[in-house]
């Protein structure tokens, strides 16, 4: 089960928030904002573009990320007919639900990322507050992203690392 | 706590936790966990597995400081 793609899916995400944090940086130092006030008031915006590799390399990781991903999920949809997921569902692929079992360790990892997006996210508009490059403005929620990735995939692993078949020997 | 003698039961019977998954229709994990103590199932699933393993489900679970039966 531990290969299962609804328990690595969080994985995945957090693969593809890192090829977003570097294409972030390539749209953010490629195409930069200045702005400033002329001797009448108004407010000038400059806008220069020069393409750098960040973006190059996020736009090429994206075109191997993809459709690997969409390989997993018709990989995960053949093998597992009565447990479909699908890419472009709102609902993340990362929910079991076989059993009940299952769906209390979902509402329990579900509940863990609540709790610390509940924090996070004021957090972080506090955070916004100081004045910085945008490119850290969307690194801060990104952050928040694979951290919740990361807490939601750590909790479920509990619960399917245990692989090992256990037959009865008891005595 | 919430203990039980699914484990010694499961071997009686000479099931898998697989096995006995299937049959109650949850997953091996489930099983594995209910064995340990460390999930404590529905009722629902309580009597499907004391129906499976045939015994009454107060002689398959009790909570701790009872006597077991």
């Amino acid at each position: 089960m531990k290969k299962d793609l609804r328990v690595q899916s969080p994985l995945w995400n957090i693969l593809g928030i890192v090829i977003l944090v570097i294409a972030a940086y390539g749209v953010t130092h490629s195409f930069p904002i200045e702005w400033s006030k002329g001797k009448d008031g108004a407010i000038e915006i400059y806008i220069t573009s020069h393409i750098n590799w960040q973006l190059i390399s996020a736009m090429l990781l994206s075109l191997i990320y993809l459709p690997a991903y969409a390989y997993k999920f018709r990989q995960h949809n053949k093998l597992n007919p009565q447990h479909k997921v699908s890419m472009f569902s709102i609902q993340p692929p990362e929910y079991l639900e076989e059993d009940e079992m299952m769906r209390t360790v979902t509402q329990r990892a579900t509940q863990k990322v609540y709790t610390f997006i509940s924090f996070a996210l004021p957090l972080a508009t506090a955070l916004f507050f100081i004045p910085m490059n945008r490119f850290w403005y969307i690194v801060i929620i990104l952050l928040i992203a694979i951290i919740q990735n990361l807490m939601y995939y750590f909790e479920i692993r509990k619960y399917v690392k245990e692989d090992k078949e256990e037959v009865s020997e008891f005595s | 706590m919430l203990h039980n003698r699914v484990k010694e039961l499961r071997a009686r019977y000479s099931f898998s936790q697989s096995e006995l998954g299937n049959r109650v229709g949850v997953t091996r994990q489930t099983i594995g966990f209910i064995e340990k103590g460390e999930f404590s199932p529905s009722i629902t699933l309580a009597l499907k597995l004391a129906t499976e393993l045939q015994i009454k489900v107060d002689e398959l679970f009790w909570l701790e400081g009872e006597e077991e039966e």
